[in-house]
């Protein structure tokens, strides 16, 4: 497992490079379905989506070669240092991101609590989702010395409040209610 | 002169002054929240006016329009994330620089030059407005063009150290403003069926989500823990935190900026968002130290925010002189007119010269006040730093979304936010430039619309911009920003070979 997660940080530039690429191959694909008619300038609606992705796609593509020749250069050298015991394999590139990991995981939490939050905000209502997410996220992000439970939950819900009712009776801007649709 | 002294004096009969008080303080706190810009103050307290005479109703007006524009600077030196559109570059060097201990002098430096840069648009306003307003007639299309793709190059400028990187989020930039509607013929481009998607992604949820969003997952990691240990390091801990020989340092740099905002704003169709990067870019261009730019240096900031607010004085010349709004925030003014039974055009000098130097001293006293107000605040701003990460940054997140809401009242925008900023997040953690995707974002429908239109009217002879000499001058200038950066670029990598060698 942890082999996996080496070759993939190892690979990660090229990965998302791979994927990119993905998507804007997809994306030219799909200028086939844009309407058009005989555009009188003659480009038409489709021509500088395509003129941008046909860039993109090479573009990424060099970065692709880069990185691999970037890869293949720091193998080299891995190589010719390996019997030397006191180079370490840190200073290169890839090797930092596991260093990464202890601070990834709350990076992950605070992430998906974010998606869940703004996916949250329609069905739940503006104050209930927002309640649940500050204060989830001052529960997990603040460490065990400076958790303060009552303090969290007071400010959540007060502020939250706050700002809903500002926004509502001040200004009318109409944030969703959810279902807590009597206020 | 003395119409504009009795413009002046104006604003300081019966209820006008305290209102304008009240419209900067206002401004500055809606500029300040991430999402809420100058656009959705007037367009909310627009109703209030309707029971005011209109002296008084476009001061308070004008002084919601500079507070909002000025306040942007807050958000974006202190968390990193910009209030507006106008001053998404504040944030390169305005947050280094309240990182490395500096906040009174980041937030001192945006206010000052914010000061000086609406001054400076205020007074082309008063100055040249018909002459300009002129000048502004004579951009068509290739013109538009032109500056498209003049702008369009600055992106090999905040490309940062890798030059395919920044080639490519400023053509993501491009690409992300295509989706929805094509420019001149209308069609659906990458909705996939999805109707929400036919107007394309709002400005402020996508630039916000990319600027925010990273900058709340990298607290929640403990990246941002380290923020402002000491706010006033140096020997100018206070006041406005620079020397006065700091300022004058600054005199070509604010020139520039300020030119390039008031120009921008003169333009229709292009506004604030456009000409803080526009002349961050063009200052690090020609500037003797590009390298310093982005590390928390002063002159990054007086280039976006003297931009920004020259914007507003250069806004107002077609608004008045022609009756053509800019921008969104002019569209809401001239609406303002009309209720007011008013036409704004040439014959407005004439027919309400009272009024229209009322708003030229509205403009200089709504700044004033607005340095008074900055001045006294930033004791007040810095201490939001004080408040622990784990409580600020949640409620940043909500006060994000509530302004990403507020832009047409939909949950779509909502999901904008959301979606750039894990797109933002992808982006920084592969180490691309953010910068360039703001550029390519905010040009990409003028180039497009241009573009087709000028090879529709020239039937596509490139021969057309020989005979168009503003073109032909943005053009030039696109030629030698290309070949500037190709040398620089392989004289860099000659010197890495060498020093490799």
């Amino acid at each position: 497992m942890k082999k996996l997660q080496k070759s993939i940080s190892k690979f990660r530039e090229l990965i998302m490079a791979f994927i990119f690429l993905a998507v804007y191959v997809v994306l030219y694909i799909s200028t086939y379905h844009i309407r058009s008619i005989a555009a009188s300038d003659g480009l038409g609606p489709r021509f500088t989506p395509r003129v941008v992705l046909i860039c993109l796609i090479g573009l990424t593509i060099i970065l692709m070669i880069k990185e691999t020749v970037r890869l293949v250069s720091a193998k080299k050298h891995e190589n010719r240092s390996s019997e030397d015991a006191t180079v370490d394999a840190s200073k290169t590139k890839e090797d930092k991101a596991p260093k990464e990991h202890p601070a990834l995981d709350k990076g992950t939490i605070s992430i998906i609590s974010l998606i869940l939050y703004v996916l949250l905000l329609k069905p739940l209502g503006f104050v209930l989702a927002s309640v649940l997410y500050v204060i989830t996220q001052m529960f997990f992000f603040s460490g065990k010395e400076k958790r303060k439970p009552v303090l969290f939950i007071c400010l959540g819900i007060g502020l939250c409040l706050v700002i809903y009712l500002i926004f509502k009776k001040v200004m009318y801007i109409g944030l969703p209610s959810g279902i807590l649709s009597f206020m | 002169m003395s119409m504009l002294l009795q413009g002046i004096i104006n604003c300081f009969s019966g209820i006008t002054f305290p209102l304008m008080i009240f419209g900067v303080a206002v401004g500055i706190i809606f500029g300040a929240i991430p999402g809420l810009n100058a656009s959705i103050a007037i367009a909310l307290f627009l109703p209030l006016t309707y029971t005011m005479n209109p002296i008084t109703a476009f001061a308070f007006l004008v002084a919601l329009h500079i507070g909002g524009v000025s306040g942007g600077l807050v958000s974006a030196c202190l968390i990193n994330i910009p209030g507006t559109s106008s001053s998404v570059a504040t944030t390169f060097d305005g947050s280094p620089m309240v990182k490395a201990g500096y906040g009174r002098k980041a937030l001192g430096t945006g206010t000052v030059f914010s000061f000086f840069g609406t001054i400076f648009g205020v007074l082309c306003l008063i100055g040249f407005a018909p002459l300009l307003a002129k000048f502004a007639l004579k951009f068509g299309v290739y013109e538009y063009l032109a500056i498209a793709i003049f702008s369009l190059s600055l992106i090999s400028v905040l490309a940062g150290k890798d030059m395919v990187k920044g080639l490519l989020a400023g053509l993501i930039g491009i690409l992300v403003a295509m989706v929805g509607v094509a420019p001149v013929d209308g069609f659906a481009r990458f909705t996939f069926g999805n109707h929400a998607l036919d107007g394309g992604f709002s400005l402020v949820p996508t630039l916000v989500g990319m600027f925010a969003i990273p900058e709340i997952v990298k607290s929640a990691q403990g990246k941002n823990n380290a923020t402002v240990i000491s706010l006033s390091k140096g020997e100018h801990s206070r006041g406005f935190g620079f020397s006065l020989k700091e300022m004058f340092a600054q005199t070509k740099n604010f020139l520039l900026s300020a030119a390039i905002g008031t120009g921008i704003g003169i333009l229709p169709g292009i506004g604030g968002g456009t000409s803080n990067i526009l002349a961050y870019a063009t200052c690090k261009r020609v500037s003797k130290h590009p390298e310093k730019y982005g590390t928390g240096i002063m002159d990054g900031i007086v280039a976006s925010e003297s931009a920004n607010n020259a914007t507003i004085g250069g806004a107002f010349i077609p608004l008045l002189a022609l009756g053509i709004p800019g921008d969104v925030i002019t569209a809401v003014l001239l609406g303002a007119f009309t209720i007011n039974g008013i036409a704004p055009g040439p014959q407005i000098f004439e027919t309400h010269t009272v009024l229209v130097y009322t708003i030229f001293g509205a403009l200089l006293v709504a700044n004033l006040i607005m340095l008074i107000l900055e001045y006294f605040g930033i004791n007040v701003f810095v201490k939001i730093l004080k408040i622990p990460q784990h409580i600020l940054m949640p409620f940043i997140m909500v006060l994000c979304c509530v302004g990403a809401y507020s832009v047409s009242n939909n949950i779509f925008d909502v999901y904008t936010l959301l979606g750039f900023g894990l797109l933002g997040l992808i982006l920084q953690k592969f180490e691309f430039p953010r910068p360039p995707i703001v550029l390519g974002f905010v040009l990409a429908e003028m180039f497009e619309k241009n573009l087709r239109r000028t090879i529709q009217f020239s039937k596509g002879k490139i021969s057309v911009f020989l005979t168009r000499p503003i073109a032909l001058v943005f053009l030039v200038l696109t030629i030698l920003i290309l070949l500037v950066t190709v040398i620089s670029q392989v004289r860099g990598r000659k010197e890495k070979f060498d020093d490799d060698v």
